[in-house]
């Protein structure tokens, strides 16, 4: 049964009333009986069945005599007051409110929906707040929005870029210590609308996001009122407050190569990269997803450009203002039979594109944390937009009618629509509308002075649910020309191609780039060995100490031969063995220090070349045991593994384990790999099955695999000169034990672990270090080797987990 | 997945507790005071790449004797005897005065010599055992003489005795190993050794083009590297 719904005038404003029911009427005996407990005069003349029915309600007269008994009963009361009494009365009646009447509103400050947030250019705003309760880790809105380049410095210095002389300004740590994002890291490249509001909710959840801005192209809300005082500046927007809180911002200036070097230090070591430009964009500035992919494969890649990356419209530009007329949210929103109203952006760039963006970095997030491998997010905005509007489409596409703006009408309930108070001034008087068919509305001001009217055919009564839920839009085919926007919108042509092609479905995320390569193989299969999502947000980010390099490590303040190491040249050895002081930080963790301290694009070009030889020489060497017994039997016992690490001896590939696996034994076999002395035993068998398995995997280059080389020898050099000569003597095959856990840093640099990772890493490698003399002479000496690469593959991928 | 912080270095069921001594744990950290300094182990400590693929042991001896060889012309028919005087220890390993296998003959000095004056050269395929077996080869195995000094193990030397058909002694020290972080290959040298190992695994014909593409691997993918050692 249809009810009765319609915006009505009362003493300060309007109230909203539906007054008999959805899919009922059995509201209206609540209203009566309301009325009638005030003694409302003429509440008699609304009892009787026939109020339940719709066509007698439609009719003008008695939509005149509704309003005869309910307008002088309104207008003396307030909304609040009629709010507070209809609930008694369980009369689903509400205010119109505006945003001064939603502040003061008890319910939401029990809730405490706004918070308090230091606003535009300093002092208090309120603002909203979380928009949904999480019990455990709440959203917190309480770091404001940063202002223009705020956080250059600390960045920067966090960085380590330039590596000395800047002061830095340290992260929120105990802000970030316990929401759900903490620890993810966000380069952020959005501006405008839609793109800084995904990242902020981000960000209200505890991830750290860097706002990568242009002092010279200046956000543009940053420049959008309403301002602090009214004053126009870069850092008194209220509208960029609102849609960057808990952000820090850092301005680069990506015209210059220096400044891509940066942004592509901060792409290094975060989860997610983010933007709102049209396609292009980004890899104009070196930071396509193709770049960012190499850079760091694990990045979830959310670009959230207009029509999106592929089309033949993929190149025009368009804001949420825009997108909401292109895609029909304009040409519904409106009076029937007036130019479209829109909806200003607040659909496009406020709910379903930041929506739907940030649920598809989380599923991407948690597919990277089981995987180790980003993806490309490639959200078209005007694909979640139509999503908002499902309902319309599939009339379009069932029924083969355009719907056609309701203005403040209902489909199914009347009337129902907003009126004009009484004592204003100027619209119609009559609480009734005059135009349309007796379901739609009038505005408070200037009512339809040329009103479609269109007459159906009354509705018998008593319609099938079924049938009317199917045919329950706009009954009446629009008179005149359908869907016919502005002149040059395109709206129709567009709308009619999208539901051809994608009719119901929405699939505004593709996750892999068409023609991409990355991802859909080798990434994905990178995943088998390196399980682990969290990117280096907790990476201590210092700037290089390549081999070769004067620089020294500043971790922790502990430096090389400082007090520390001579107060521990004092000690006697503890019987126990315990070396360290406590508090100080264990081996494992002076490692892991290191390991994320070296930057592999400072590597040094003799470094490179150093490890080009010893690769040249591993491989080669293991290419000359082709066939060997050991080979056939790892190749058999690997066969129908696929994934993207070659198979040195031999033409196949595998996944990074099993070629980590056949590659060591293989080049281990011949006992012709290279040698180093402290270690007695073999680097480089130990270190580059492993590393090349994975370097293949993520897209590394020479010069990365490079540096993650150096570092795993440092390792193996230090720990063998404090026990390889204790360790060999003791039977220990110290290429499969030392060179593991040198192996372990090595692959946790090359794919970016942060520091207590690789420690964990480290200690799940003690936990494989296995290999002994004993076994010298035998097949098993090469598959120790083996073996070797694999435990370091394993101890990485999982050190990430959990 | 998490682990002990102290897996390396606890004081009870800690890896250096484990698997060295008492002390080994307060050394590491000793040592690692200097992790990460310049010049950086890779250049400090180094790689020895084996210039030969049999045990080091015959290295030095098989280095001076290519040296002779191409210095005074000779070959295997030229030489009567060869003595061989290494450093205390520095013969252990090779235990096979009469090796009949490839495998048995990369711990054979008297192998390593023959092979060195008979071919010029000690390659993979020097050990197959067809090659091994060759009557010359075998012929001059008792001609060699391998004898440890009993003064110190270091350095490590081997002095070269050759005694010539023709009455002649040539005799030569060599202490270094070339190939050693000291005195590394050259590229060239090294890519000499490549090119034998590629030869044997069936891909000689792609050394040059694959090593350029690994000396240049610097802003290269890896897996597009690895791609060019196939056709």
């Amino acid at each position: 049964m249809a009810g009765r719904c319609r915006g009505l005038p009362c003493a300060d404003g309007y109230v909203y009333l539906l007054a008999g029911g959805i899919g009922g009427n059995r509201f209206w005996p609540n209203l009566v009986a309301w009325l009638d407990s005030e003694s409302t005069p003429r509440v008699d003349e609304l009892r009787g069945e026939q109020w339940g029915e719709r066509e007698f309600v439609e009719a003008e007269e008695n939509r005149d005599l509704f309003a005869a008994v309910f307008q002088p009963f309104a207008e003396r009361r307030t909304k609040a007051e009629l709010y507070r009494d209809a609930q008694k009365w369980r009369v689903p009646l509400c205010p119109v409110s505006k945003p001064s009447d939603i502040l003061q509103s008890a319910q939401l400050r029990h809730r405490g929906y706004f918070v308090s947030v230091e606003g535009p250019d300093g002092g208090p705003a309120v603002m909203p707040g979380a928009p949904y309760a999480l019990s455990g880790t709440p959203w917190r809105s309480t770091g404001r929005a940063p202002r223009l380049g705020e956080h250059s410095v600390g960045i920067v210095h966090e960085l380590g870029y330039p590596p000395s002389g800047w002061p830095g300004c340290g992260r929120r740590g105990d802000l970030m210590g316990r929401l759900p994002l903490s620890g993810i890291r966000i380069a952020d490249f959005t501006w405008v609308g839609a793109g800084s509001y995904t990242t902020k909710m981000l960000a209200d959840h505890g991830a750290d996001v860097i706002k990568i801005e242009s002092s010279a192209k200046i956000d543009g809300i940053r420049l959008s009122a309403p301002f602090k005082d009214g004053v126009k500046g870069v850092n008194r927007s209220g509208y960029f407050a609102d849609r960057n809180t808990s952000k820090r911002s850092i301005t680069i200036d990506l015209r210059t190569e220096e400044g891509r070097a940066l942004a592509r230090r901060i792409v290094a070591t975060s989860d997610v990269v983010a933007n709102n430009f049209t396609p292009g964009t980004m890899a104009r500035f070196g930071l396509g997803y193709d770049d960012v992919r190499e850079i760091n494969p694990r990045a979830v890649y959310l670009a959230m450009s207009m029509s999106g990356d592929s089309g033949p419209e993929r190149d025009f530009l368009g804001y949420g203002l825009t997108i909401g007329a292109l895609v029909g949210m304009h040409h519904l929103s409106g009076l029937p039979g007036h130019e479209p109203a829109g909806t200003g952006t607040n659909y496009p760039d406020h709910i379903p594109n930041p929506c739907h963006s940030a649920f598809a970095v989380l599923a991407a997030l948690r597919h990277a944390r089981r995987t180790g491998r980003g993806q490309y997010l490639d959200i078209a905005q005007t694909e979640p937009t139509i999503a908002v509007l499902g309902a319309a489409f599939l009339e379009a596409t069932v029924n083969g009618r355009d719907p056609q703006p309701l203005g403040n009408g209902h489909l199914r309930h009347a009337p129902h629509g907003v009126y004009r108070c009484a004592g204003r001034t100027g619209g119609s008087r009559s609480p009734w509308p005059r135009t349309g068919s007796g379901r739609r509305c009038v505005p408070s001001s200037g009512c339809p002075t040329t009103p479609a009217r269109p007459s159906g055919p009354p509705r018998p009564p008593g319609t099938a649910t079924v049938t009317r839920s199917t045919s329950c839009w706009p009954r009446r085919p629009p008179t005149g020309t359908p869907a016919s926007c502005s002149p040059g919108c395109r709206r129709p042509g567009f709308l009619r191609e999208w539901c051809r092609t994608r009719p119901t479905s929405w699939s505004g995320i593709r996750t892999c780039r068409p023609g991409g390569t990355g991802c859909g193989s080798s990434t994905r299969r990178w995943g088998d060995a390196v399980q682990r999502a969290a990117v280096p947000a907790d990476r201590h980010a210092g700037h290089a100490h390549p081999p070769g390099s004067d620089a020294r490590p500043a971790h922790r303040g502990d430096l090389p031969g400082g007090p520390r190491a001579r107060r521990r040249r004092d000690r006697p050895a503890a019987g126990r063995g315990g070396a360290r002081m406590t508090g100080a930080p264990t081996a494992s963790e002076r490692i892991a220090d290191f390991v994320v301290t070296v930057d592999p694009a400072a590597t040094a070009e003799e470094t490179v070349h150093a490890v080009a030889r010893a690769f040249l020489d591993t491989f080669a060497v293991a290419v000359a045991a082709s066939g060997d017994p050991v080979d056939a039997v790892l190749r058999g016992y690997a066969t129908g593994s696929t994934g993207p690490a070659s198979l040195w001896a031999g033409t196949g590939t595998a996944t990074t384990e099993h070629a980590a696996l056949v590659n060591g034994a293989v080049g281990h076999v011949l006992d012709y790999d290279d040698v180093n002395s402290p270690m007695r035993g073999h680097p480089s068998i130990a270190l580059l099955p492993p590393l090349v398995a994975a370097a293949e995997a993520i897209g590394a280059d020479g010069r990365r695999l490079s540096a993650a080389y150096a570092v795993g020898f440092e390792v193996i050099v230090k720990l063998s000169r404090a026990c390889a000569l204790d360790h060999y003597a003791r039977g220990w095959h110290s290429t499969t034990t030392i060179g593991l856990l040198g192996a372990t840093a090595a692959v946790a640099h090359l794919t970016g672990l942060p520091r207590d990772a690789v420690r964990d890493a480290l200690g799940l490698s003690v936990a494989q270090a296995a290999g002994t003399r004993q076994n010298f002479g035998t097949m098993a000496k090469s598959f120790q080797a083996g073996a070797c690469g694999v435990a370091a593959l394993r101890s990485v991928a999982l050190a990430g987990e959990g | 997945m998490t682990a002990a912080p102290e897996a390396l270095d606890g004081g009870t069921g800690g890896f250096l507790r484990l698997y060295s001594t008492p002390d080994a744990a307060a050394s590491l950290h000793d040592e690692l005071a200097s992790l990460g300094q310049a010049p950086g182990e890779l250049v400090a400590s180094g790689i020895d790449v084996k210039k030969y693929p049999l045990c080091y042991a015959t290295h030095r001896t098989i280095d001076t004797l290519l040296d002779l060889r191409g210095e005074l012309g000779l070959t295997l028919a030229d030489v009567e005897r060869v003595e061989v005087r290494a450093n205390r220890g520095g013969l252990a390993p090779l235990l096979h005065d009469r090796p009949s296998t490839g495998l048995q003959a990369k711990f054979s000095m008297q192998f390593a010599v023959a092979a060195a004056l008979l071919d010029g050269e000690v390659k993979l395929r020097s050990f197959d055992d067809e090659q091994v077996r060759r009557p010359q080869i075998q012929q001059f195995l008792p001609r060699v003489t391998p004898t440890e000094d009993d003064g110190p193990a270091f350095p490590r030397f081997a002095e070269v005795t050759v005694h010539l058909t023709d009455g002649r002694t040539v005799h030569r020290r060599t202490e270094v190993l070339r190939g050693s972080a000291e005195t590394p290959l050259t590229d060239d040298e090294l890519l000499e050794k490549v090119a034998d190992c590629f030869g044997r695994g069936g891909l000689g014909v792609r050394t040059s083009t694959f090593a350029d593409a690994v000396f240049g691997w610097a802003d290269q993918p890896v897996r597009s590297v690895l791609a060019r050692r196939l056709p």
